[in-house]
């Protein structure tokens, strides 16, 4: 089974660099990824690469779920797959939405600052 | 229910889904009871002489067979008395069984002096068959070896003459001895003769089965 | 390293880890759905990282205790000791000097090329055979899984559990409810299987692995045991072997297969004994 299937081709991987920083990121963009439907990992690491953040292994990915879990952001149920060994959905929980809208506003203010850091490394 | 007593049901239960040697425990000796059918003497002794070597056979394979099974079930706890106690009365039990059967069928169909003495023979017979073949099957490596000991035996008891003194040292001569008692009569037979020969007999074999199987595998005292 | 192989292997890291029951089997089926739902070729190892460093992160971000100290019998508990014993078989030496000790928890790897005497070792640690030289202790019943043999060709698999499951204490019902629920374990129905003589060597040597798991023996000595069989079997009987030992067993594991390495706790390398000089052929 392969979720790219007829899909564009995703962009270009990214290089090393903008992998450290996917680490950084990756719980927050899994939970928003969960708000928007029930999802398991596989799937959710195919709509990760199809938006442009590469192949994210299922060493980064299955842990990151775990923490989330962990921390109640997210909870999960098994369904039986057809034939297969079945698969883990990941739903988001309330405390997961809460964290999700924090999340948003602190990128928010974390990437313009960041961003007004570089340009001006730029126009020195 | 007892260790024993599985090992002696189980025993049984493998015995009778071997079906080629099944066919020749019961076939054999009614043949050569069949072969010798117009002397009542010559054959209540055929018969007695077919059960003697398709039980003994049978306790061979199935003391050969058991060899397999024993060390893990000596590791899981199984005595080594337990084991052999409940293989033996498996045995025993298929053995008098089928001894049973042939005494109903000479009893039907034989005019003998005493069918009471016959029922003794048969017994004897089959218990010291089961002693036999198991120390045999103690003491050879493989089955086709002691198939060979056996028809060794047998051989040997068939063509020798009975009235030599030597032929005690086979260990059927008490069935023998206890057929002719029971067919002739004390006059040629001696019923005491026979009975001791056959608790002699007996008492060296389980003591072959002891040494066969320790000289085999010395196994320490328990797990 | 083949995707069963490293399912066992996490499966053995996470226990490891101490993450327990159904997280831990649950995190080796989401790997497992996961590499079903990948391309065909896709590789666990290029996917989830060597096991080992998957299951720190898995059991990190789960909060569990973290990597178990091996056991490693210096803790005055143990199962077994054997104390420097030989045995040589008409003359000829078949083991060199050898000492070992296996603590609860514990799962011993015996390895080394053929002739070394992993097999006659083995029989040594289970008592079926006195040593020449040294000393064998056991302080726990034995589960025993021969190479090949060991078996009645005209009984059952049910009553073969019957018959090891009583010995070792379990009522006829009980030994064979276990037998059951081990066979299916290790992915076979034991229940109405036919006699020994006709099973096919895989699954008489599954039948060799539930003999000596039932009635929960708390020391296993196993030759060889995976000969025979594919790498999914291979794999269950792992998780078996290791689900025991978690409960306190421990497990003496001959193999030539340099796998066996990667799943045991401690590794015991014989080398072929010293033979006289001029002497010929291999010691058994």
């Amino acid at each position: 089974m392969n979720a790219d299937a007829g899909r564009p081709t995703p962009p270009a991987p990214p290089a090393d660099l903008s992998r450290e920083w996917i680490r950084g990121v990756l719980e927050p963009c899994l939970l928003a990824l969960v708000a928007t439907g029930d999802s398991y990992g596989y799937e959710l690491a195919s709509r990760l690469a199809a938006a442009g953040l590469g192949p994210v292994p299922g060493g980064s990915l299955y842990p990151a779920l775990t923490r989330l879990e962990k921390q109640g952001l997210v909870s999960s149920r098994w369904r039986a797959g057809d034939g297969g060994p079945g698969r883990r959905y990941y739903r988001l929980t309330a405390a997961g939405q809460r964290q999700l809208a924090t999340d948003i506003e602190r990128w928010d203010s974390f990437a313009a600052t960041v961003a007004g850091l570089l340009r001006q490394g730029a126009t020195a | 229910m007892t260790l024993a007593a599985i090992h002696a049901r189980l025993t049984v239960r493998g015995l009778l889904r071997r079906r080629l040697p099944v066919a020749v425990l019961v076939l054999l000796p009614v043949a050569l009871y069949l072969a010798s059918h117009d002397t009542v003497g010559r054959s209540v002794r055929a018969l007695v002489f077919g059960i003697s070597w398709a039980v003994s056979t049978v306790a061979l394979f199935s003391t050969l067979a058991a060899r397999e099974l024993e060390p893990g079930l000596w590791l899981a706890g199984h005595r080594r008395r337990e084991l052999t106690a409940g293989r033996t009365a498996g045995l025993l039990a298929l053995a008098l069984v089928l001894s049973a059967g042939f005494w109903a069928m000479v009893a039907l169909d034989q005019p003998v002096r005493s069918i009471g003495a016959v029922a003794l023979d048969f017994a004897v017979t089959a218990v010291v068959a089961v002693a036999f073949g198991s120390a045999v099957g103690a003491l050879v490596k493989a089955e086709l070896e002691g198939a060979l000991v056996l028809f060794l035996f047998a051989g040997l008891q068939a063509v020798a003459n009975p009235f030599d003194g030597w032929t005690r040292a086979l260990p059927f001569w008490s069935s023998r001895e206890l057929g002719t008692w029971a067919v002739d009569g004390p006059a040629q037979g001696s019923l005491a003769g026979g009975s001791l020969h056959a608790v002699a007999t007996v008492v060296v074999c389980l003591a072959a089965t002891v040494l066969g199987t320790w000289g085999r595998r010395r196994l320490p005292s328990g797990p | 390293m083949n995707d069963a192989d490293w399912l066992a292997a996490l499966d053995h890291e996470l226990a490891l880890r101490g993450m327990t029951g159904s997280d831990r089997a649950e995190a080796v089926l989401e790997a497992e759905a996961h590499l079903a739902d990948s391309e065909p070729g896709a590789v666990a190892r290029e996917l989830f990282g060597p096991p080992d460093r998957y299951a720190d992160d898995l059991a990190q971000a789960s909060g569990a205790p973290g990597r178990r100290r091996p056991p490693d019998g210096t803790t005055g508990a143990w199962l077994l000791q054997a104390d420097r014993v030989t045995r040589s078989y008409r003359g000829r030496p078949a083991l060199s000097p050898t000492s070992l000790t296996v603590a609860p928890g514990q799962v011993v790897a015996l390895v080394g090329p053929n002739g070394a005497g992993k097999s006659t070792l083995l029989r040594l640690l289970a008592g079926l055979e006195p040593p020449d030289g040294g000393t064998v202790s056991r302080r726990a019943a034995t589960g025993w899984v021969p190479q090949s043999g060991g078996l009645d060709p005209f009984l059952r698999p049910v009553e073969h559990v019957e018959l090891f499951g009583v010995a070792r204490g379990l009522s006829r019902a009980d030994a064979r409810r276990q037998g059951e629920r081990l066979a299916r374990h290790l992915g076979w129905e034991l229940t109405g299987a036919p006699v020994v003589g006709r099973l096919s060597g895989g699954t008489a040597q599954k039948l060799r692995m539930v003999l000596a798991l039932v009635g929960t023996p708390r020391l296993i000595l196993a030759d060889e045991p995976y000969q025979g069989l594919d790498t999914d079997s291979t794999r269950r009987f792992w998780e078996l072997l290791w689900s025991v030992c978690e409960d306190g067993a421990g497990a003496v594991v001959s193999s030539h297969d340099p796998e066996v390495l990667r799943r045991a706790d401690t590794v015991l390398e014989l080398q072929p004994a010293v033979e006289p000089a001029g002497a010929q052929g291999v010691g058994r």
